[in-house]
């Protein structure tokens, strides 16, 4: 099934690692604790199925037809194996920067002087002990692949591939450096922009912003909730009197169903709508019944209408307060100051408090990837070489139903090849806890990071039949993606930690909870929780996917460019399975 | 799911991911609960009814995910289908500032460099973001996420046309700096037939006598302005000013927008303004004067007899998906969202219930439908807004505690 060519484990330090129930350590247990694991690497690792397949049964279409399923290869192999062709011994690890398993204490709590802290645990307090599990780290970062990756992300194409590997677009001012310096400069000319309208402090325009929204907004938008839920009560009785008048007209024509009377008219003996004189009664009354509802709704309606004005004028109030011009000089209109206050914070840090000074925020966090890039980029011009990665391929074929849009189904199997091409995952950790949750019961706590960068992605779901015989169809057909860096960050230590839990009914929970401030933080206090969620913000790690180029075939007409999503953060999530 | 799982390696992998934590027994009535989750399926399908660049053999396949997701999330940057496309082909609208200029470079017009650019973008709010104590998260609410892959057939030999991430269901505010746009954004304004009056009569304006009294009669009579909002573009000067894309039809079906440039395109691309296109006009649906109102509104030059009817999109930073008046388990999410990256054309199932909807058509690059969808009792908008705040905006919906964005 798999044949494992070469496996040399290099280096085997201390054996801590257990798949037990996490406790927290007493003080006896605890003084013991000094980070001992198990440290390991792969050299020369091969893996390849040579043809053998594996079937997975049990996924079904939505119509509940069985979905045959075949991974008919898998292969493991070092960077430039030519999609698993060419034999090529892969690193995982080195005896200088081995995977480890290892159990440690937390940071949390001590001194960041003290000898023990480390900033990466510094959110899981020291009594705790937890279990990590991590890749190899790199110092360089020509090697760190976090740092590469981004500087391939701005250099945009695939460092070493032919095209890209000329050393007069690396340096102090190759390519990468030039445009993540443009990026700086664009968000810096929006700084300047935002400061420019203001001649007084940002603290003060802050200040005599919350006067005006106290003072302004906040009754304009009371007075708005009130006249809406006064409308919505109105047009509920709106609906209330309308049935209630066409259930008294059907009441009417069911005693007098000859009559000549529309449901909306008035009804009377004059227009077709006379009862008997004589046991006329009930119709009498029946159609009084009728008349004097519909009026009760048409009066109703008036209700409405007036009720309806006054929430326009309401909100016409509040959309003059909100965008008043003149509400702060040059600045213009109260939103227009809110969406500069806002974005002159998004550039230089949420608890900016000066124009002046710009220590954080998105501006800063440029700065220090242009750092990393411009390393990388005068290594590499220096001529530093990075090592090489993992080639991993698998492929798969699925025989489905195919549904036609009459609604016939026919059968049709689909076929994915998938090769990654120079695949790294350096700085992967996972870290597992356990802490008492809400009714103060240990429960499993994790914090995930994930790093994973793939130099080249290929797909392709042509029929091997067709295509493994026409190279250049192959080609022309195969989705390339460029660079693929995921950075995934879940889980903040014991402020936000991740829990993977099981429902009675046999699903899954995954949840990175709400935040939890520690037990020195004021929760009565609103400075002391404001100021607990700025340290979360600016220090919790964002998550971050790129990749420099997606393409169909090798022709540049076929490019779709880079796809960016910056800086993204769960505050919260939860993830619960269901059955289809 | 009741894998079968024969691949050692895929043991192994599962025996390594086996709770590290204690395992306790349930009881009979919980394991009579347990019946063999199947969260997820493939659906596969197949379409060649298209017509022009749709044309041809597709072939579809879902991966549907039985999941229930709540989430507040944020991403500084959402950039898609970075590439080079032209002003004015297949629909791409030019770049403008804020108040409508174009911006050249060397003389020409160029576009957003993105399909899709949202800033600080976010799902889900927070309430009472002023008052660090008490703020509170307002989830975002999706249901059954799917991934669905399409190809295209040509000479035998079958490539990837293009994937989509979509929802079954979605319900919650969703904010961000949009910046450029490619795909739909629908949504509705209202109003009162005064809003018009007083900005083009009383002495102001540019409505003729004729028309003051119409709309005066029309404010009288309490009538309600409608019209429904689309992606537009709002370079001011240009030869697509104010238009959409598409045809603009009167209800005798005669051509309203005759000279608009994207008369032949499904939808623009890398667009930053919104508002009611060149050609359309507000209707009033139950009013006595019905039948006057769109020809005293038709929209022209992004105006309405003189009121403004087209707005940059950052002007308007949280739309609300879904319908807010219902809540999540009852059905008042929004059905039929998605995003897309196509490689060439690519005709998506519309999943929004709509009645008569079959196919979005969709071209090269990246796709962002934020649609009309039927909540099972009329057909509902993305985005809900009223004459007299639409030019002007409003205050975006809070993502941080102690500011509306950033964090």
């Amino acid at each position: 099934m798999k044949i494992l060519r070469s496996m040399l484990i290099t280096s085997m330090v201390v054996s801590a690692a257990a798949f037990a129930d996490l406790q927290a350590l007493d003080d006896s247990q605890m003084s013991a604790a000094t980070g001992e694991g198990l440290g390991f690497a792969l050299e020369d690792f091969v893996l390849d199925t040579e043809g053998a397949e594996l079937s997975v049964t049990g996924i079904q279409s939505s119509a509940g037809e069985e979905i045959d399923i075949k991974w008919t290869s898998l292969y493991v192999m070092g960077e430039g194996s030519e999609e698993g062709s060419i034999r090529t011994p892969g690193q995982i690890g080195s005896y200088l920067h081995p995977y480890v398993i290892r159990s440690l204490r937390g940071s949390g709590g001590l001194d960041p002087n003290d000898p023990l802290y480390n900033e990466k645990y510094g959110q899981i307090n020291n009594e705790l002990a937890l279990l990590e599990l991590a890749a190899d780290e790199y110092q360089s970062d020509v090697q760190n692949s976090a740092t590469f990756a981004t500087f391939s992300y701005y250099q945009g194409c695939v460092w070493g591939q032919p095209g890209c590997d000329d050393l007069a677009t690396v340096g102090s001012n190759g390519v990468a450096v030039q445009a993540i310096t443009n990026e700086i400069d664009a968000l810096n000319s929006s700084r300047a922009q935002i400061v420019d309208t203001y001649s007084l402090a940002l603290s003060a325009l802050e200040n005599q912003m919350n006067s005006y929204y106290l003072s302004e907004i906040v009754p304009k938008e009371a007075t708005v909730a009130q006249e809406q839920t006064e409308y919505d009560a109105e047009v509920v009785e709106l609906g209330q009197r309308l049935t209630t008048a066409f259930d008294a007209y059907e009441a009417f024509m069911a005693i007098r169903p000859q009559a000549d009377c529309e449901f909306g008219d008035n009804c009377t003996g004059l227009n077709g709508s006379a009862c008997p004189a004589i046991g006329g009664g009930a119709c009498r009354n029946a159609r009084t019944a009728y008349n004097d509802s519909y009026d009760s709704y048409e009066e109703q309606q008036s209700v409405r209408q007036d009720a309806y004005n006054d929430l326009i004028e309401a909100r016409k109030d509040l959309a003059a307060a909100n965008n008043d011009s003149e509400s702060f000089g040059p600045a213009g209109s109260y939103i227009e100051a809110v969406n500069n206050v806002e974005e002159f914070k998004v550039l230089c840090g949420l608890d900016s408090s000066d124009f002046g000074s710009c220590d954080g925020g998105l501006i800063t966090r440029k700065g220090e990837t242009k750092d990393g890039i411009e390393s990388v980029s005068i290594a590499l011009a220096s001529g530093v070489e990075r090592r090489d990665g993992l080639d991993v391929g698998a492929s798969f074929e699925f025989a489905v139903n195919s549904v036609n849009p009459d609604g016939s189904t026919s059968p049709r199997t689909d076929y994915i090849d998938i090769n990654m091409k120079g695949l790294f995952i350096d700085g992967t950790a996972f870290r597992l806890w356990s802490a008492p949750d809400e009714q103060g019961d240990d429960e499993l706590n994790a914090e995930i990071r994930l790093n994973l960068f793939i130099k080249e992605l290929d797909i392709s779901v042509c029929d091997p039949s067709v295509c493994d015989n026409d190279p250049v169809a192959k080609e022309a057909s195969t989705l390339n993606l460029d660079n693929m860096f995921v950075s995934l960050n879940l889980g903040y230590g014991e402020i936000q930690p991740m829990r993977l839990s099981a429902t009675s009914d046999g699903n899954f929970e995954f949840e990175l909870t709400k935040l939890r401030p520690g037990d020195d933080v004021d929760t009565t206090s609103q400075e002391d929780m404001q100021a607990f969620y700025d340290d979360y913000y600016e220090n919790s790690p964002k998550s971050f996917i790129s990749i420099s180029d997606v393409r169909m075939g090798s022709s540049p007409d076929a490019s779709l460019g880079r796809i960016t999503v910056d800086g993204l953060r769960a505050q919260y999530l939860k993830v619960t399975s269901r059955d289809l | 799911m009741k894998n079968v799982l024969r691949h050692p390696l895929t043991i192994a992998m599962t025996a390594l991911s086996l709770p590290v934590c204690s395992l306790e027994a349930i009881s009979d009535r919980e394991m009579a609960d347990v019946s063999g989750q199947a969260f997820i399926t493939i659906d596969a399908s197949s379409y060649s009814d298209g017509t022009g660049e749709w044309a041809g053999q597709y072939e579809f396949t879902k991966v549907n995910l039985g999941l229930d997701i709540e989430t507040l999330m944020t991403i500084d940057t959402l950039k898609v289908g970075e590439f080079e496309r032209t002003v004015g082909e297949d629909g791409t609208v030019p770049m403008t500032d804020a108040q409508g200029n174009p911006v050249t470079q060397n003389g020409n017009l160029v576009a957003h460099d993105a399909d899709l650019i949202i800033e600080n973008f976010g799902l889900g709010r927070v309430t009472n973001y002023k008052d660090a104590v008490n703020a509170s998260i307002e989830e975002f609410k999706i249901r059954d996420p799917y991934i669905e892959l399409a190809y295209k057939v040509e000479n035998g030999v079958r490539k990837v046309a293009g994937v989509r991430i979509g929802f079954s269901e979605a319900q919650g505010w969703l904010s961000g700096d949009l910046i450029s746009l490619t795909g739909n954004l629908n949504g509705r304004i209202e109003g009162p037939a005064s809003v018009v009056y007083d900005q083009n009569c009383n002495g102001q304006g540019t409505a003729s006598w004729l028309q003051c009294i119409e709309l005066g009669l029309a404010d009288a009579l309490g009538t309600q302005l409608v019209s429904t909002i689309d992606l537009v573009d709002g370079a001011v000067g240009t030869a697509g000013y104010s238009y959409g894309a598409g045809r603009e039809l009167n209800e005798d079906g005669e051509l309203q927008n005759p000279d608009s440039p994207y008369l032949d395109v499904p939808y623009l691309k890398r667009a930053s303004w919104a508002g009611v296109p060149g050609g359309r006009s507000f209707t009033a649906p139950g009013s006595a004067l019905e039948f006057i109102i769109p020809a005293l509104t038709g929209s022209e030059d992004c105006t309405v007899t003189g009121t403004p009817a087209c707005f940059p999109l950052t002007n308007f930073q949280s739309v609300y998906v879904g319908d807010e008046s219902v809540d999540f388990e009852n059905g008042g999410g929004a059905t039929g969202a998605f995003v897309s990256l196509q490689t060439t054309s690519v005709p998506w199932e519309d999943f929004s219930g709509i009645e008569g909807s079959d196919r979005v058509l969709t071209q090269r690059g990246a796709f962002l439908n934020i649609a009309k969808f039927d909540s099972g009792s009329g057909v509902k908008y993305p985005l809900n807004l009223d004459l007299f705040s639409a030019t002007n905006g409003t205050p975006r919906q809070a993502t941080c505690v102690g500011s509306l964005k950033g964090c």
